[in-house]
Protein backbone atom coordinates (compact mmCIF):
# COMPACT_ATOMS: atom_id res chain seq x y z
CA UNK A 1 0.00 0.00 0.00
CA UNK A 2 2.75 2.64 1.12
CA UNK A 3 5.88 3.06 -0.97
CA UNK A 4 9.04 3.29 0.81
CA UNK A 5 10.72 6.72 1.41
CA UNK A 6 13.34 8.74 -0.26
CA UNK A 7 15.30 11.76 -0.14
CA UNK A 8 18.49 9.77 0.57
CA UNK A 9 20.03 12.59 -1.91
CA UNK A 10 18.16 15.36 -0.40
CA UNK A 11 19.88 13.98 3.39
CA UNK A 12 22.82 13.84 2.21
CA UNK A 13 23.28 17.28 0.57
CA UNK A 14 21.38 18.70 3.90
CA UNK A 15 24.26 17.20 5.85
CA UNK A 16 26.70 18.24 3.32
CA UNK A 17 25.42 22.23 3.86
CA UNK A 18 25.08 21.58 7.46
CA UNK A 19 29.05 20.53 7.92
CA UNK A 20 30.07 23.56 5.93
CA UNK A 21 27.75 25.78 7.47
CA UNK A 22 29.62 24.13 11.02
CA UNK A 23 33.41 24.97 9.76
CA UNK A 24 32.55 28.39 8.73
CA UNK A 25 30.75 29.14 11.58
CA UNK A 26 33.87 27.75 13.73
CA UNK A 27 35.71 30.49 12.15
CA UNK A 28 34.03 33.36 11.37
CA UNK A 29 31.98 35.14 14.28
CA UNK A 30 30.01 34.79 17.23
CA UNK A 31 26.32 35.68 16.76
CA UNK A 32 24.84 32.65 18.23
CA UNK A 33 21.51 31.88 15.69
CA UNK A 34 18.54 30.36 17.13
CA UNK A 35 18.21 26.62 16.62
CA UNK A 36 15.46 25.09 14.80
CA UNK A 37 14.12 22.09 13.67
CA UNK A 38 10.89 20.30 11.77
CA UNK A 39 9.49 17.06 10.73
CA UNK A 40 6.82 15.66 8.74
CA UNK A 41 5.36 13.00 10.70
CA UNK A 42 6.05 11.00 14.02
CA UNK A 43 4.31 7.77 14.74
CA UNK A 44 5.37 5.74 17.73
CA UNK A 45 7.22 2.76 16.84
CA UNK A 46 6.22 3.37 13.20
CA UNK A 47 7.87 6.10 11.82
CA UNK A 48 10.11 6.55 14.52
CA UNK A 49 12.23 8.67 14.53
CA UNK A 50 10.10 11.44 12.62
CA UNK A 51 10.65 11.82 9.04
CA UNK A 52 11.20 13.62 6.90
CA UNK A 53 13.18 15.76 9.73
CA UNK A 54 15.60 18.39 9.64
CA UNK A 55 17.36 20.69 12.16
CA UNK A 56 19.25 23.80 12.01
CA UNK A 57 21.75 24.22 14.88
CA UNK A 58 23.65 27.33 13.34
CA UNK A 59 21.15 29.39 11.74
CA UNK A 60 21.84 27.88 8.24
CA UNK A 61 18.67 26.58 6.65
CA UNK A 62 18.07 23.24 6.29
CA UNK A 63 15.41 21.74 4.00
CA UNK A 64 14.46 18.10 2.95
CA UNK A 65 11.54 16.41 1.34
CA UNK A 66 9.93 13.15 0.94
CA UNK A 67 7.28 11.36 -1.33
CA UNK A 68 6.33 8.88 0.34
CA UNK A 69 6.55 7.33 3.80
CA UNK A 70 7.43 3.76 4.97
CA UNK A 71 4.85 1.58 4.78
CA UNK A 72 2.48 1.51 7.78
CA UNK A 73 -1.22 1.04 8.06
CA UNK A 74 -1.80 4.43 9.83
CA UNK A 75 -0.36 7.39 7.63
CA UNK A 76 -0.17 7.69 3.92
CA UNK A 77 1.13 11.33 2.29
CA UNK A 78 2.01 12.17 -1.35
CA UNK A 79 4.43 15.06 -0.46
CA UNK A 80 6.22 16.28 2.71
CA UNK A 81 8.29 19.68 2.96
CA UNK A 82 10.42 20.64 6.14
CA UNK A 83 12.42 23.21 6.72
CA UNK A 84 14.33 24.52 9.37
CA UNK A 85 16.53 27.87 9.55
CA UNK A 86 17.59 31.03 11.85
CA UNK A 87 14.63 30.93 14.10
CA UNK A 88 12.10 29.91 11.70
CA UNK A 89 10.57 26.78 10.69
CA UNK A 90 7.78 24.90 8.36
CA UNK A 91 6.50 22.23 7.30
CA UNK A 92 4.05 21.41 4.20
CA UNK A 93 2.11 17.79 3.72
CA UNK A 94 0.02 17.13 0.80
CA UNK A 95 -2.55 14.42 0.58
CA UNK A 96 -2.28 13.14 4.29
CA UNK A 97 -4.53 10.12 5.01
CA UNK A 98 -4.82 8.76 8.70
CA UNK A 99 -5.64 5.13 8.70
CA UNK A 100 -6.20 5.33 5.09
CA UNK A 101 -8.19 2.28 4.76
CA UNK A 102 -8.25 -1.47 6.31
CA UNK A 103 -8.66 -0.70 9.63
CA UNK A 104 -6.33 -0.34 12.24
CA UNK A 105 -3.17 -2.24 12.95
CA UNK A 106 -4.10 -4.80 15.67
CA UNK A 107 -1.82 -4.00 18.56
CA UNK A 108 -3.97 -0.35 18.60
CA UNK A 109 -7.29 -1.90 17.81
CA UNK A 110 -6.83 -3.82 20.90
CA UNK A 111 -5.89 -1.08 22.64
CA UNK A 112 -8.51 1.21 21.49
CA UNK A 113 -11.00 -1.99 22.40
CA UNK A 114 -13.46 -0.29 24.56
CA UNK A 115 -13.64 2.94 22.45
CA UNK A 116 -14.77 1.40 19.85
CA UNK A 117 -16.92 -1.42 20.50
CA UNK A 118 -20.35 0.94 21.34
CA UNK A 119 -19.22 2.97 18.27
CA UNK A 120 -19.21 0.24 15.90
CA UNK A 121 -22.50 -1.39 17.89
CA UNK A 122 -24.15 1.92 17.82
CA UNK A 123 -23.79 2.45 14.13
CA UNK A 124 -24.48 -1.01 13.09
CA UNK A 125 -27.82 -0.63 15.34
CA UNK A 126 -28.43 2.87 13.87
CA UNK A 127 -27.51 2.03 10.03
CA UNK A 128 -29.80 -0.74 10.55
CA UNK A 129 -32.97 0.59 11.78
CA UNK A 130 -32.88 4.77 10.96
CA UNK A 131 -30.09 5.98 8.59
CA UNK A 132 -31.38 9.80 9.40
CA UNK A 133 -31.65 9.48 13.04
CA UNK A 134 -29.00 11.70 14.80
CA UNK A 135 -25.01 10.03 15.08
CA UNK A 136 -24.17 12.19 18.41
CA UNK A 137 -26.32 9.32 20.84
CA UNK A 138 -24.12 6.58 19.50
CA UNK A 139 -20.84 8.52 19.64
CA UNK A 140 -18.73 9.55 22.41
CA UNK A 141 -19.99 13.15 23.09
CA UNK A 142 -16.29 14.80 22.98
CA UNK A 143 -16.13 13.63 19.44
CA UNK A 144 -19.12 16.06 18.73
CA UNK A 145 -17.29 18.59 17.13
CA UNK A 146 -16.69 16.54 14.59
CA UNK A 147 -19.61 14.22 13.93
CA UNK A 148 -22.19 17.08 14.18
CA UNK A 149 -21.03 18.01 10.73
CA UNK A 150 -21.18 14.29 9.39
CA UNK A 151 -24.43 13.24 7.81
CA UNK A 152 -25.74 10.15 9.16
CA UNK A 153 -26.71 8.94 6.04
CA UNK A 154 -23.60 9.35 4.05
CA UNK A 155 -22.28 7.40 6.94
CA UNK A 156 -24.28 4.48 6.78
CA UNK A 157 -23.57 4.38 2.99
CA UNK A 158 -19.92 4.34 3.70
CA UNK A 159 -20.61 1.73 6.77
CA UNK A 160 -21.60 -0.27 3.15
CA UNK A 161 -19.44 1.14 0.06
CA UNK A 162 -16.38 0.76 1.59
CA UNK A 163 -13.66 2.44 4.01
CA UNK A 164 -12.55 5.64 3.16
CA UNK A 165 -9.49 7.25 4.75
CA UNK A 166 -10.67 8.02 8.83
CA UNK A 167 -8.75 11.61 8.64
CA UNK A 168 -7.82 12.88 5.38
CA UNK A 169 -6.60 16.50 4.29
CA UNK A 170 -5.38 17.96 0.91
CA UNK A 171 -2.63 20.07 2.61
CA UNK A 172 -1.69 20.36 6.18
CA UNK A 173 1.21 22.94 6.77
CA UNK A 174 2.76 24.84 10.18
CA UNK A 175 5.22 27.17 10.79
CA UNK A 176 6.57 29.05 13.32
CA UNK A 177 8.62 32.36 13.60
CA UNK A 178 10.56 33.45 16.85
CA UNK A 179 7.45 32.58 19.72
CA UNK A 180 4.65 32.71 17.08
CA UNK A 181 3.06 30.23 14.95
CA UNK A 182 0.69 29.64 12.10
CA UNK A 183 -1.30 26.15 11.03
CA UNK A 184 -3.56 25.51 8.03
CA UNK A 185 -5.09 22.72 6.94
CA UNK A 186 -7.34 22.40 3.58
CA UNK A 187 -9.95 20.18 2.89
CA UNK A 188 -10.08 18.01 5.97
CA UNK A 189 -12.51 14.71 5.58
CA UNK A 190 -13.89 12.67 8.75
CA UNK A 191 -14.50 9.22 7.07
CA UNK A 192 -15.04 11.04 3.33
CA UNK A 193 -16.88 14.14 4.51
CA UNK A 194 -15.96 17.66 4.68
CA UNK A 195 -15.68 19.05 7.90
CA UNK A 196 -14.93 22.32 9.46
CA UNK A 197 -11.27 22.62 10.77
CA UNK A 198 -11.40 21.89 14.65
CA UNK A 199 -10.08 25.96 15.87
CA UNK A 200 -8.57 27.69 14.80
CA UNK A 201 -7.56 28.56 18.44
CA UNK A 202 -4.44 27.02 19.58
CA UNK A 203 -4.85 23.83 21.34
CA UNK A 204 -8.41 23.13 20.68
CA UNK A 205 -8.38 19.28 21.84
CA UNK A 206 -10.68 16.74 21.48
CA UNK A 207 -10.32 14.80 24.54
CA UNK A 208 -11.53 11.00 24.63
CA UNK A 209 -10.63 10.60 28.25
CA UNK A 210 -8.77 7.99 29.12
CA UNK A 211 -7.62 6.29 25.94
CA UNK A 212 -7.56 8.94 23.06
CA UNK A 213 -6.66 13.15 23.06
CA UNK A 214 -6.25 14.79 20.16
CA UNK A 215 -4.89 17.84 19.44
CA UNK A 216 -5.09 20.48 16.68
CA UNK A 217 -3.22 23.40 16.18
CA UNK A 218 -0.96 22.10 19.25
CA UNK A 219 1.27 24.96 20.98
CA UNK A 220 3.69 24.61 23.52
CA UNK A 221 6.98 25.99 24.87
CA UNK A 222 9.56 23.92 26.40
CA UNK A 223 13.61 24.25 26.40
CA UNK A 224 13.60 23.20 23.12
CA UNK A 225 12.20 26.41 22.25
CA UNK A 226 8.55 26.97 20.73
CA UNK A 227 7.02 24.44 19.11
CA UNK A 228 3.80 23.85 16.71
CA UNK A 229 1.94 20.93 15.47
CA UNK A 230 -1.11 20.73 13.01
CA UNK A 231 -2.29 17.62 15.02
CA UNK A 232 -0.93 15.39 17.94
CA UNK A 233 -2.60 12.45 18.95
CA UNK A 234 -2.04 10.90 22.33
CA UNK A 235 -2.92 7.14 22.84
CA UNK A 236 -3.24 5.17 25.82
CA UNK A 237 -1.99 8.06 28.03
CA UNK A 238 1.05 9.06 25.58
CA UNK A 239 2.14 5.13 24.73
CA UNK A 240 1.15 6.03 21.67
CA UNK A 241 1.52 9.07 20.13
CA UNK A 242 1.22 10.54 16.46
CA UNK A 243 1.85 14.09 15.39
CA UNK A 244 1.59 15.19 12.04
CA UNK A 245 3.67 18.78 11.00
CA UNK A 246 5.82 19.70 13.90
CA UNK A 247 7.96 23.26 13.38
CA UNK A 248 10.12 24.02 16.53
CA UNK A 249 11.71 27.50 16.85
CA UNK A 250 14.69 27.44 19.71
CA UNK A 251 15.12 30.64 21.22
CA UNK A 252 18.67 31.99 20.55
CA UNK A 253 21.14 30.97 23.06
CA UNK A 254 22.17 33.46 25.29
CA UNK A 255 25.82 33.03 24.92
CA UNK A 256 27.74 36.63 25.57
CA UNK A 257 30.10 37.90 23.11
CA UNK A 258 33.48 37.51 24.18
CA UNK A 259 34.70 40.98 25.54
CA UNK A 260 37.23 42.90 23.03
CA UNK A 261 40.53 41.85 24.70
CA UNK A 262 42.84 44.79 26.28
CA UNK A 263 45.75 46.54 24.60
CA UNK A 264 48.81 45.03 25.95
CA UNK A 265 50.77 47.86 27.80
CA UNK A 266 54.90 46.64 27.89
CA UNK A 267 56.26 45.73 30.58
CA UNK A 268 60.13 46.48 31.40
CA UNK A 269 61.71 42.92 31.16
CA UNK A 270 64.87 41.49 29.82
CA UNK A 271 64.32 38.64 27.63
CA UNK A 272 67.18 37.93 24.68
CA UNK A 273 65.28 37.33 21.52
CA UNK A 274 66.99 36.14 18.24
CA UNK A 275 67.45 39.74 17.34
CA UNK B 1 76.63 30.40 25.61
CA UNK B 2 77.90 33.84 24.93
CA UNK B 3 77.69 36.13 28.37
CA UNK B 4 78.22 39.35 29.65
CA UNK B 5 82.07 40.28 28.80
CA UNK B 6 83.53 41.00 32.13
CA UNK B 7 86.48 43.79 31.39
CA UNK B 8 89.44 43.41 33.76
CA UNK B 9 91.61 46.12 32.31
CA UNK B 10 95.11 45.17 34.23
CA UNK B 11 96.99 47.08 32.12
CA UNK B 12 98.13 49.89 34.61
CA UNK B 13 97.95 47.49 37.74
CA UNK B 14 100.28 45.36 39.58
CA UNK B 15 99.02 41.68 38.85
CA UNK B 16 97.92 40.64 42.34
CA UNK B 17 95.47 43.69 42.18
CA UNK B 18 94.10 42.88 38.57
CA UNK B 19 93.70 39.37 40.42
CA UNK B 20 91.42 40.87 43.13
CA UNK B 21 89.43 42.92 40.68
CA UNK B 22 88.46 40.75 38.57
CA UNK B 23 87.89 38.29 41.52
CA UNK B 24 85.53 40.84 42.88
CA UNK B 25 84.23 41.60 39.48
CA UNK B 26 83.41 37.56 39.21
CA UNK B 27 81.68 37.42 42.65
CA UNK B 28 79.62 41.12 41.90
CA UNK B 29 78.21 39.07 39.04
CA UNK B 30 77.80 36.00 40.97
CA UNK B 31 75.78 38.21 43.55
CA UNK B 32 73.16 39.86 41.13
CA UNK B 33 72.36 36.41 39.20
CA UNK B 34 71.67 34.82 42.51
CA UNK B 35 69.65 38.55 43.56
CA UNK B 36 67.80 38.25 40.47
CA UNK B 37 66.98 34.71 40.20
CA UNK B 38 65.96 34.81 43.29
CA UNK B 39 63.75 37.53 42.54
CA UNK B 40 61.85 35.86 39.77
CA UNK B 41 61.78 32.58 41.33
CA UNK B 42 62.69 30.62 38.49
CA UNK B 43 65.05 27.83 39.01
CA UNK B 44 66.03 27.79 35.39
CA UNK B 45 66.83 31.35 35.96
CA UNK B 46 64.15 32.41 33.17
CA UNK B 47 64.87 36.12 32.94
CA UNK B 48 68.82 35.62 31.89
CA UNK B 49 70.25 38.91 33.10
CA UNK B 50 73.89 38.35 31.07
CA UNK B 51 71.98 39.39 27.50
CA UNK B 52 73.60 41.03 24.70
CA UNK B 53 74.12 44.92 24.52
CA UNK B 54 72.77 45.05 21.24
CA UNK B 55 70.58 41.55 21.02
CA UNK B 56 72.72 40.44 18.26
CA UNK B 57 75.24 38.38 18.75
CA UNK B 58 75.99 35.08 17.75
CA UNK B 59 74.51 32.02 19.09
CA UNK B 60 75.57 28.56 19.79
CA UNK B 61 74.04 26.42 17.21
CA UNK B 62 72.97 23.13 18.26
CA UNK B 63 70.91 20.44 16.55
CA UNK B 64 67.21 20.59 17.03
CA UNK B 65 65.54 19.38 20.27
CA UNK B 66 68.47 19.36 22.23
CA UNK B 67 68.79 21.74 25.53
CA UNK B 68 65.14 22.86 27.23
CA UNK B 69 63.67 21.22 30.30
CA UNK B 70 61.19 18.12 29.96
CA UNK B 71 57.29 17.93 30.63
CA UNK B 72 57.41 16.48 33.70
CA UNK B 73 60.35 16.27 36.31
CA UNK B 74 61.66 14.98 39.37
CA UNK B 75 61.23 16.96 42.41
CA UNK B 76 64.01 15.91 45.55
CA UNK B 77 61.49 13.77 46.94
CA UNK B 78 60.52 11.79 44.05
CA UNK B 79 57.26 13.40 43.54
CA UNK B 80 56.78 14.42 39.75
CA UNK B 81 56.24 18.15 39.28
CA UNK B 82 54.34 19.64 36.06
CA UNK B 83 56.78 22.12 34.46
CA UNK B 84 55.25 25.87 33.39
CA UNK B 85 55.02 25.93 29.67
CA UNK B 86 56.88 28.94 29.34
CA UNK B 87 58.81 30.18 26.47
CA UNK B 88 62.39 28.88 28.48
CA UNK B 89 60.87 25.07 28.74
CA UNK B 90 60.02 22.22 26.94
CA UNK B 91 57.01 20.04 27.21
CA UNK B 92 57.22 16.64 26.37
CA UNK B 93 53.96 15.10 24.96
CA UNK B 94 51.98 18.33 24.11
CA UNK B 95 49.85 17.44 21.08
CA UNK B 96 51.03 19.07 17.45
CA UNK B 97 48.83 21.32 16.01
CA UNK B 98 46.65 20.02 13.59
CA UNK B 99 46.06 23.07 11.49
CA UNK B 100 49.40 25.04 11.29
CA UNK B 101 48.02 27.19 8.61
CA UNK B 102 44.53 27.91 10.21
CA UNK B 103 43.01 30.76 11.33
CA UNK B 104 40.79 30.75 14.15
CA UNK B 105 37.51 32.97 14.99
CA UNK B 106 39.93 35.14 17.68
CA UNK B 107 38.50 33.65 20.97
CA UNK B 108 41.80 34.05 23.11
CA UNK B 109 42.09 32.87 26.94
CA UNK B 110 43.76 34.00 29.91
CA UNK B 111 44.98 31.72 32.70
CA UNK B 112 43.26 33.03 35.98
CA UNK B 113 45.33 30.85 38.07
CA UNK B 114 48.11 28.35 37.83
CA UNK B 115 46.21 25.34 35.80
CA UNK B 116 47.17 22.04 34.35
CA UNK B 117 47.81 22.14 30.54
CA UNK B 118 46.26 18.24 29.55
CA UNK B 119 47.73 15.82 26.06
CA UNK B 120 43.96 15.83 25.66
CA UNK B 121 40.58 16.93 27.72
CA UNK B 122 40.27 15.24 31.39
CA UNK B 123 43.97 13.14 29.93
CA UNK B 124 47.47 13.83 31.33
CA UNK B 125 48.77 16.32 32.45
CA UNK B 126 51.78 17.44 30.85
CA UNK B 127 53.04 21.21 31.89
CA UNK B 128 51.78 23.65 33.93
CA UNK B 129 50.52 27.26 32.69
CA UNK B 130 50.55 30.51 34.97
CA UNK B 131 48.61 33.67 34.54
CA UNK B 132 51.69 35.60 33.95
CA UNK B 133 54.68 35.17 31.77
CA UNK B 134 56.61 38.24 30.34
CA UNK B 135 53.17 39.98 30.59
CA UNK B 136 49.93 38.38 31.28
CA UNK B 137 49.57 34.93 29.87
CA UNK B 138 47.06 35.11 26.86
CA UNK B 139 46.90 31.74 24.37
CA UNK B 140 44.59 31.39 21.58
CA UNK B 141 41.92 29.42 21.43
CA UNK B 142 42.01 26.63 18.50
CA UNK B 143 39.44 24.22 19.37
CA UNK B 144 36.79 23.92 22.05
CA UNK B 145 35.22 20.25 23.72
CA UNK B 146 32.73 20.04 26.20
CA UNK B 147 34.73 22.82 28.33
CA UNK B 148 37.79 22.46 27.51
CA UNK B 149 40.10 24.56 24.82
CA UNK B 150 43.11 23.71 23.34
CA UNK B 151 45.31 26.65 22.84
CA UNK B 152 48.74 26.93 21.26
CA UNK B 153 52.15 26.72 24.02
CA UNK B 154 54.55 29.15 24.16
CA UNK B 155 57.02 26.46 25.04
CA UNK B 156 58.99 24.40 23.18
CA UNK B 157 58.88 22.37 20.34
CA UNK B 158 57.07 24.96 17.86
CA UNK B 159 53.63 23.96 17.15
CA UNK B 160 53.03 22.44 20.48
CA UNK B 161 49.32 22.83 21.79
CA UNK B 162 47.67 21.71 25.14
CA UNK B 163 44.00 21.72 26.59
CA UNK B 164 42.86 23.23 29.53
CA UNK B 165 39.87 23.70 31.18
CA UNK B 166 37.51 26.12 30.57
CA UNK B 167 36.46 27.36 33.94
CA UNK B 168 40.22 28.28 34.75
CA UNK B 169 40.01 31.08 32.00
CA UNK B 170 38.98 34.21 31.11
CA UNK B 171 38.19 34.43 27.65
CA UNK B 172 38.42 37.49 25.13
CA UNK B 173 38.03 38.16 21.53
CA UNK B 174 40.99 39.91 19.42
CA UNK B 175 39.62 41.02 15.84
CA UNK B 176 43.41 40.44 14.34
CA UNK B 177 45.41 38.02 12.64
CA UNK B 178 49.26 38.70 11.49
CA UNK B 179 50.40 37.05 8.50
CA UNK B 180 54.32 36.47 8.10
CA UNK B 181 54.99 35.55 4.57
CA UNK B 182 58.75 34.13 4.59
CA UNK B 183 58.31 34.12 1.08
CA UNK B 184 57.77 37.41 -0.19
CA UNK B 185 59.45 38.72 3.07
CA UNK B 186 56.50 41.27 4.13
CA UNK B 187 54.17 41.18 7.42
CA UNK B 188 50.15 41.60 6.99
CA UNK B 189 47.98 42.61 9.64
CA UNK B 190 44.32 42.13 9.11
CA UNK B 191 41.07 42.86 11.15
CA UNK B 192 38.30 40.81 11.04
CA UNK B 193 40.26 39.41 7.69
CA UNK B 194 40.69 42.80 6.62
CA UNK B 195 43.83 44.22 5.71
CA UNK B 196 45.03 47.06 7.29
CA UNK B 197 48.87 47.79 7.12
CA UNK B 198 51.64 45.25 5.36
CA UNK B 199 55.08 46.36 5.72
CA UNK B 200 58.66 44.37 4.21
CA UNK B 201 60.24 42.52 6.82
CA UNK B 202 63.67 40.72 7.55
CA UNK B 203 63.27 37.81 8.51
CA UNK B 204 66.20 34.48 9.61
CA UNK B 205 69.21 33.29 7.34
CA UNK B 206 69.24 30.27 5.49
CA UNK B 207 71.19 29.14 8.72
CA UNK B 208 68.93 30.20 11.47
CA UNK B 209 65.26 30.84 9.53
CA UNK B 210 62.75 31.67 11.06
CA UNK B 211 60.06 29.03 11.82
CA UNK B 212 56.74 28.78 10.03
CA UNK B 213 53.85 27.86 11.53
CA UNK B 214 51.39 29.03 13.95
CA UNK B 215 51.86 30.69 16.96
CA UNK B 216 51.18 34.03 18.98
CA UNK B 217 51.78 37.12 20.09
CA UNK B 218 53.25 36.13 23.52
CA UNK B 219 54.37 39.54 25.65
CA UNK B 220 55.20 43.00 24.96
CA UNK B 221 57.68 44.89 26.28
CA UNK B 222 60.44 47.61 26.69
CA UNK B 223 64.28 47.07 27.63
CA UNK B 224 66.54 49.68 28.57
CA UNK B 225 69.67 48.28 27.85
CA UNK B 226 69.25 47.25 24.09
CA UNK B 227 68.61 50.15 21.54
CA UNK B 228 67.23 48.00 18.57
CA UNK B 229 63.93 48.50 19.20
CA UNK B 230 61.83 50.29 21.55
CA UNK B 231 59.06 47.62 21.95
CA UNK B 232 60.27 43.58 21.53
CA UNK B 233 57.18 41.57 20.70
CA UNK B 234 57.82 37.68 21.89
CA UNK B 235 56.26 35.19 20.02
CA UNK B 236 55.16 31.38 21.24
CA UNK B 237 57.85 30.11 18.53
CA UNK B 238 61.52 29.48 18.68
CA UNK B 239 64.57 29.34 16.09
CA UNK B 240 64.69 25.46 15.29
CA UNK B 241 68.22 25.50 14.97
CA UNK B 242 69.44 27.72 18.02
CA UNK B 243 68.28 26.31 21.09
CA UNK B 244 69.52 29.15 23.16
CA UNK B 245 70.45 32.29 22.11
CA UNK B 246 72.23 35.73 23.69
CA UNK B 247 71.57 33.97 26.60
CA UNK B 248 68.29 33.79 26.41
CA UNK B 249 66.12 30.40 24.75
CA UNK B 250 65.65 31.13 20.96
CA UNK B 251 62.31 32.82 21.37
CA UNK B 252 61.28 34.28 17.89
CA UNK B 253 60.00 37.99 18.38
CA UNK B 254 59.17 40.83 16.22
CA UNK B 255 60.82 44.05 16.63
CA UNK B 256 62.31 47.05 14.71
CA UNK B 257 66.06 47.53 13.71
CA UNK B 258 68.63 50.30 13.69
CA UNK B 259 69.17 50.24 9.99
CA UNK B 260 66.34 49.66 7.53
CA UNK B 261 68.80 47.94 5.38
CA UNK B 262 67.56 44.72 6.64
CA UNK B 263 64.52 44.91 5.41
CA UNK B 264 63.47 42.64 2.25
CA UNK B 265 66.35 40.31 3.60
CA UNK B 266 67.07 37.29 5.63
CA UNK B 267 69.64 38.41 7.59
CA UNK B 268 68.53 38.01 11.25
CA UNK B 269 68.70 34.90 13.56
CA UNK B 270 65.33 34.42 13.32
CA UNK B 271 63.24 37.02 14.54
CA UNK B 272 60.65 39.32 12.66
CA UNK B 273 62.55 42.70 11.82
CA UNK B 274 59.84 45.54 10.85
CA UNK B 275 59.43 48.74 10.25
CA UNK B 276 59.07 51.35 13.02
CA UNK B 277 55.32 52.23 11.43
CA UNK B 278 54.78 48.74 11.64
CA UNK B 279 55.59 48.28 14.81
CA UNK B 280 53.38 50.77 16.42
CA UNK B 281 50.62 49.80 14.84
CA UNK B 282 51.28 45.54 16.53
CA UNK B 283 51.56 47.22 19.60
CA UNK B 284 47.70 47.83 19.30
CA UNK B 285 47.54 44.51 19.05
CA UNK B 286 46.58 42.20 21.97
CA UNK B 287 48.51 39.34 23.12
CA UNK B 288 47.57 36.12 22.32
CA UNK B 289 46.73 37.16 19.05
CA UNK B 290 47.52 34.16 15.89
CA UNK B 291 50.53 35.16 13.90
CA UNK B 292 50.67 33.03 10.81
CA UNK B 293 54.15 32.20 9.31
CA UNK B 294 54.26 30.83 5.82
CA UNK B 295 56.52 30.21 2.79
CA UNK B 296 54.17 32.37 0.51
Amino acid sequence: MKRRALAGVGATVGSLTAATALLIGAVSGHASPAPSEAYGAFITGVIDPPQPHVQSTDGTEQSDSLAELPDNPLLDLRAATVTAGDSHASVELANVEIVPSGGLPPELEEALQPLLDPVESGFTQLCAEDPTQDLSEQLPAELDPLTEQLSPQQMCDIAEDGTPALLSADLITVACEGDSGTFEIANLRLLGQEIEVPGPDANTEIPLDPLVNITFNKQFSDDDGFTTQAMAVEIAEGEFEVVLASATCGTAQDEPEEPMAPKPTPVETQLPVTG
Amino acid sequence: MTGRHTSATAGARTWPTAVLSAAAGVLAVLVVLVGLMWMIGSPDGAEYPGRAEQGEQTGETSRPGQGGQAGQAESGTGAVELVDSTTHTTVEGAPVDPAPQQGTDGVIVHPLRPTPVHAEPGGEAIARMTPTQISDTWLPVIDERDGWVRVLLPSRPNGSTGWLRGEDLERAFTPYTIHVHLGSMTLRLLSRGDEIGSWPIGIGKPDTPTPAGRTFLLGSFTDAAQQFSPVILPLGSHSDTLDDFGGGSGTVAIHTWPTEDVLGTATSHGCIRVPRDALDRLTEVPLGTLVLVDQQ
